[in-house]
């Protein structure tokens, strides 16, 4: 009751304006703006973190996440992913990525680093006095007005042009730790998505379809785009069957070849040893009766779906597999059988009776080969395939090979974008300069707030040129000083030339990015940043 | 001296101190929600204590989820949750109004309270007062259901004004369409289950969109059709994995291997009579609640049979309604099951996942609201906005008056008071013109939020209503008292209920003289 009383007489004492620091019920409350300077503050120093990784100059951060596992990445979304993030306002920078990296699968540091200088911005705002939902509204007509001038700029591309896809590729990679490898890799990531789409009517990729096997030993230049299929699984040798199977036709199989064992409770109750004898024998038959029906509908690799509840295989029918010359690959998950058929043709077999011939996919080499001291199954020269894609990946360790597999994904994405959206837009801060530019213009036509918020936001936007010269040693003000100036001289695709540290023409140096994941990241930031804008209260609930 | 008349640890309070620690109370959760209120309200970020992951987050401008979510320790406080949670039942929207409203009202009260009038007094000139301002309101109030093209002007504008407080502002034209489009599809039902959202990380906001249909976030089984026209499909909850005896301790005793593979054959054999059975039914979909095994998803695929396995609950829930079929469990009678139908069942992409879209269903009613957003906070904030907006629109539709909004309506009623309050003998009249002065606090708000000068855009506004001029309301984008026509309309049931339930609550909290709290209960160890 105390508190109660406490309650009534403070506030009355106080009124509305007055803290109401005695009451238990709000007394986590703040004043909405410290609340907003302190999400701003928050949301800051997210991307200050990982500002330095911008760039093909960026470094890499290191991360020991909860279970002690070392993460080493330059990738925005995967080093937020793994820093665990407690300030509401900064987790929300964190969603932003991912976000980003759903969308667009690239551009996930750029998105946060804009995000943050656009918060610096909105920041100076409300210290002049202008009402922060004024601050949202300009900023989003901005970014309208920022996306329209990107496609304005944009050159739309054709499918056909390779050596475009190449180029964008070569950029994404050109900023990753295996970037000394991007001429290698460029070609297998656009080889890999063509392979799978139709250019004339697929406007998504599903990267579902490429598989990426990885593999300790070699180095990165030893990764390959495999012609046929490449399995995580390797061929059973422990009985002495075949490792190499010719004109071979591949069954997937659903159930086992153990024992068998109905779904409910069993006991085999012996009385004596004849049944013993018996029982053993009969086991022996029921096997070779399978493998037997296997072969006869001409089988000669078989893939084995994993089951939690009996064994895939036991030695007896291994061995009678390998007599019968059938190469065996077990574990195989549920969730790959679909990718395995659509890639070898078969179609998945759930009992004995019904493997017959017509389920079968056909393929004129199966191979276990060893290389750089791993196993790996490759299937080649496959009929009826699907559009599907197998990479094989080399790295030196397992922090190299997950670091080159994001990176890797990462290009996929970006041809991916290029896909759905047929047009690119030239890299190395040209285009952030051209918006910056061009909504200064626009800010001297627009009337009141809007024409703060237009000129602010033109200036967030340099944020991303500065960044790129600062990270490349370079110095940010004489860079992006004469990037205005050759920009204001209508050199439209300059940008910084991070290798040569000057200003060239980005065409002639091939830096190009698909326009999706520039128009993603300013349509992102800014919504994430109208958001935080939009807060006034930070309330603990139960 | 006093003799101890309730256990330990129970208190007491008693008439002015209880009255002041109700009124305070809920003055406070008024005020705390009161920066939401508006196109230019603010946002707060509730933060669960207990959750420190990711979903312990909420980002929200909807009054019923942040009262819904803060602890209170004040009965008059949790009485005004209470209201705001029976709007948001009863309509969906103006859960923030009502509490600031019922606010206001005790606000005015606390003075007349300090003045020494008696709180039945003060009940008694509430009640007359809003007797009057209903009467106002139900008077000012217009329809348009018989012409058709003004009517869904109506409604897109009711959405627009839904919506324009809420995150999806900045494309509340596109989702006014959206929202109006669906709510016309229930043809007067107010069964929102047929209305799903679908929320979908990436993209952005502009990208959502609303599909005929109903979406089920399922794939189909390997080796079966992706695309199926003119669909008859059962919907069901039963095993698929195996028939179980289910007795316990059941148990097979053998003496040897062959029996058991005989059992293990017949097992399958059951199963494949189950599958026949379904199939037999001459249906081309069959969705599961259960796990659908390798064997039986083969023995469908080979007869040509979309099997959907692992939908949920809700999902073959609303799934049977929407195709108007029943879920079975037992294939005996196949006469006795209804089946359900639709145009096509296909498989489609949307973000990185694959779903399952049902087409053209036999309802016809069913669509999917399908939400992009950059963030987790984002889509959830835009999934109760769009609830909002629907459940208001189908109330709408069940009472097609519309009143103005703007401030509007609650100037139009503080002059209708104003005017009663003068014909009224006695201190009654007093307390109709706090009322009305309550009601004026509403535009006072929305001004305050959106950073104007307040005093000055409401004086003005009531001289425009008392020049007659009775659809005057707030432009809180160019700052000033414009005509409200065409441009913010509220559903006539919204505010009318916002009105009473409000006024009900600040008499209710009025008419306490007396807190009794018990001792909690004692928790051992």
């Amino acid at each position: 009751m105390a508190a109660a009383t406490a309650t009534a007489s403070s506030a009355k004492a106080s009124g509305p304006s007055a803290p109401r620091n005695r009451n238990d019920t709000f007394n986590q409350k703040d004043k909405p703006a410290q609340v907003r300077l302190s999400n701003i503050t928050a949301a800051k120093a997210v991307a200050d973190a990982i500002r330095t990784s911008l760039g093909p100059r960026g470094m890499d951060k290191m991360i020991e996440t909860g279970k002690k596992e070392v993460v080493i990445s330059n990738d925005g979304a995967t080093i937020l992913k793994h820093m665990s993030v407690l300030h509401p306002a900064a987790r929300m920078l964190v969603d932003l990525s991912a976000a980003q990296d759903v969308e667009a699968g690239d551009g996930t540091t750029s998105v946060v680093v804009l995000a943050g200088s656009l918060l610096i911005a909105a920041e100076k705002l409300l210290k002049k006095g202008v009402h922060p939902t004024q601050i949202a509204e300009g900023f989003q007509y901005a970014a309208i007005e920022a996306v329209k001038i990107l496609e304005e700029i944009s050159i739309p591309i054709n499918l056909d042009d390779r050596e475009f896809l190449l180029k964008s590729a070569t950029t994404s990679l050109s900023s990753k730790v295996v970037s000394q490898y991007s001429s290698i890799l460029a070609p297998i990531v656009v080889d890999s998505v063509l392979r799978i789409v139709n250019p004339a009517t697929d406007h998504n990729v599903d990267l579902n379809d490429i598989r990426i096997v990885k593999k300790i030993g070699g180095t990165i230049d030893d990764t390959e785009l495999v012609p046929g299929l490449v399995l995580n699984q390797t061929a059973i040798t422990s009985a002495g069957g075949p490792t190499r199977v010719e004109k071979a036709k591949i069954g997937l199989i659903q159930f086992q070849l153990s024992p068998p064992k109905p779904d409910m409770d069993n006991q085999v109750v012996v009385n004596d040893y004849r049944q013993m004898d018996r029982i053993l024998k009969e086991e022996r038959n029921y096997l070779l009766n399978l493998v037997k029906k296997i072969k006869k509908a001409g089988c000669n690799v078989l893939l084995i779906q994993k089951s939690i509840l009996r064994d895939a295989v036991n030695s007896l029918s291994l061995h009678f597999l390998s007599k019968l010359k059938i190469m065996a690959i077990k574990e195989v998950e549920r969730d790959e059988i679909e990718f395995l058929c659509k890639a070898t043709g078969c179609k998945p077999i759930a009992d004995i009776d019904s493997f017959t011939e017509d389920k079968l996919g056909y393929a004129d080499l199966v191979e276990e080969a060893e290389s750089n001291g791993s196993r790996i199954v490759q299937i080649s020269g496959i009929k009826n395939a699907g559009k599907t894609a197998s990479i094989i990946m080399r790295g030196a360790n397992q922090y190299v090979l997950d670091e080159a597999d994001r990176s890797i994904h990462d290009a996929l994405c970006v041809i991916r974008c290029l896909v759905k959206k047929r047009a690119l837009v030239v890299g190395g801060g040209a285009p952030e300069i051209e918006i910056s530019q061009r909504l200064s213009e626009l800010a001297k036509t627009q009337a009141g707030f809007q024409s703060i918020c237009f000129q602010a936001f033109a200036e967030a936007v340099e944020v991303i040129p500065t960044t790129l010269a600062e990270n490349s040693g370079l110095s940010p003000i004489s860079i992006v000083t004469e990037l205005r100036n050759r920009h204001a001289n209508g050199e439209k695709s300059a940008g910084i030339n991070v290798r040569k540290g000057t200003i060239s023409d980005m065409l002639r140096e091939n830096v190009v990015q698909p326009l999706l994941v520039s128009t993603s990241a300013i349509e992102l930031s800014t919504e994430t940043v109208r958001m935080l804008l939009k807060i006034d209260d930070i309330l603990a609930s139960r | 001296m006093s003799t101890q008349l309730f256990n330990e640890g129970a208190t007491e309070e008693r008439a002015e101190n209880a009255r002041l620690s109700n009124i305070i109370g809920a003055i406070a959760v008024g005020d705390l929600v009161k920066s939401t209120l508006g196109p230019k309200g603010m946002d707060k970020i509730l933060q669960s204590a207990s959750s420190r992951g990711g979903d312990g987050l909420i980002v929200t401008n909807d009054g019923a989820t942040i009262l819904k979510s803060i602890p209170l320790d004040n009965a008059a406080a949790k009485v005004l949750v209470n209201i705001s949670k029976v709007q948001d039942d009863e309509v969906g929207d103006g859960t923030t109004s009502v509490c600031v409203l019922a606010a206001e009202i005790l606000r005015q009260a606390e003075q007349l309270l300090d003045q020494r009038m008696h709180p039945q007094t003060i009940i008694d000139g509430f009640r007359l007062a809003t007797a009057s301002a209903r009467s106002a309101l139900e008077s000012s109030a217009v329809s348009h259901k018989d012409d058709e093209a003004q009517w869904r002007e109506d409604l897109l504008s009711i959405a627009r004004t839904t919506l324009s407080s809420k995150v999806l502002a900045a494309d509340k034209h596109k989702f006014a369409e959206v929202c109006v489009d669906a709510v016309l599809r229930l043809k007067g039902s107010t069964n929102l289950d047929r209305i799903q959202i679908i929320k979908k990380a990436g993209g952005k906001v502009s990208d959502s969109y609303l599909s005929d249909g109903f979406i089920l976030n399922k794939k189909i089984g390997v080796n079966q059709p992706r695309l199926i026209k003119g669909a008859r499909i059962l919907v069901a909850n039963t095993p698929m994995d195996t028939d179980k005896v289910k007795v316990f301790g059941a148990k097979i005793k053998v003496s040897d291997t062959a029996q058991l593979a005989d059992l293990e054959r017949a097992e399958r054999e059951k199963m494949r009579a189950k599958v026949q059975k379904i199939a037999a039914m001459g249906i081309n979909v069959f969705v599961n609640r259960q796990l659908i095994y390798n064997w039986p998803e083969q023995l469908f695929a080979d007869a040509g049979i979309m099997a959907i396995e692992h939908a949920d609950f809700d999902g073959v829930e609303r799934l049977a309604l929407v195709t108007g079929g029943e879920i079975a469990s037992s294939f005996d009678s196949p006469e006795l099951l209804k089946l359900g139908a639709c145009d096509t069942v296909e498989e489609i992409i949307i973000g990185e996942d694959r779903m399952v879209k049902f087409g053209g269903a036999a309802a016809g009613q069913a669509c999917t609201v399908v939400l992009r957003g950059g963030t987790g906070q984002m889509l959830d904030e835009a999934e109760r906005s769009i609830h909002d907006a629907i459940a208001v629109l189908s109330q709408t539709i069940a009472e097609p008056r519309i009143v103005y909004g703007g401030g509007c309506s609650e100037m139009l009623m503080s002059k209708a008071v104003d005017d009663a309050a003068k014909l009224v003998p006695g201190k009654k009249s007093i307390a109709m013109e706090a009322f009305a002065k309550a009601l004026r606090q509403m535009p006072t708000i929305l001004a305050d939020n959106a950073g104007l000068d307040s005093a000055d855009l409401v004086a003005r506004l009531r001289a425009a209503h008392y020049d007659g001029k009775s659809t005057s309301g707030l432009d809180l984008f160019e700052g000033d008292v414009v005509d409200v026509v065409g441009k913010v309309t509220e559903s006539f049931k919204l505010k009318r209920q916002v009105l009473l339930s409000a006024s009900e609550a600040a008499e209710m909290i009025l008419r306490v003289d007396d807190i009794i709290r018990c001792a909690p209960r004692q928790r051992r160890n």
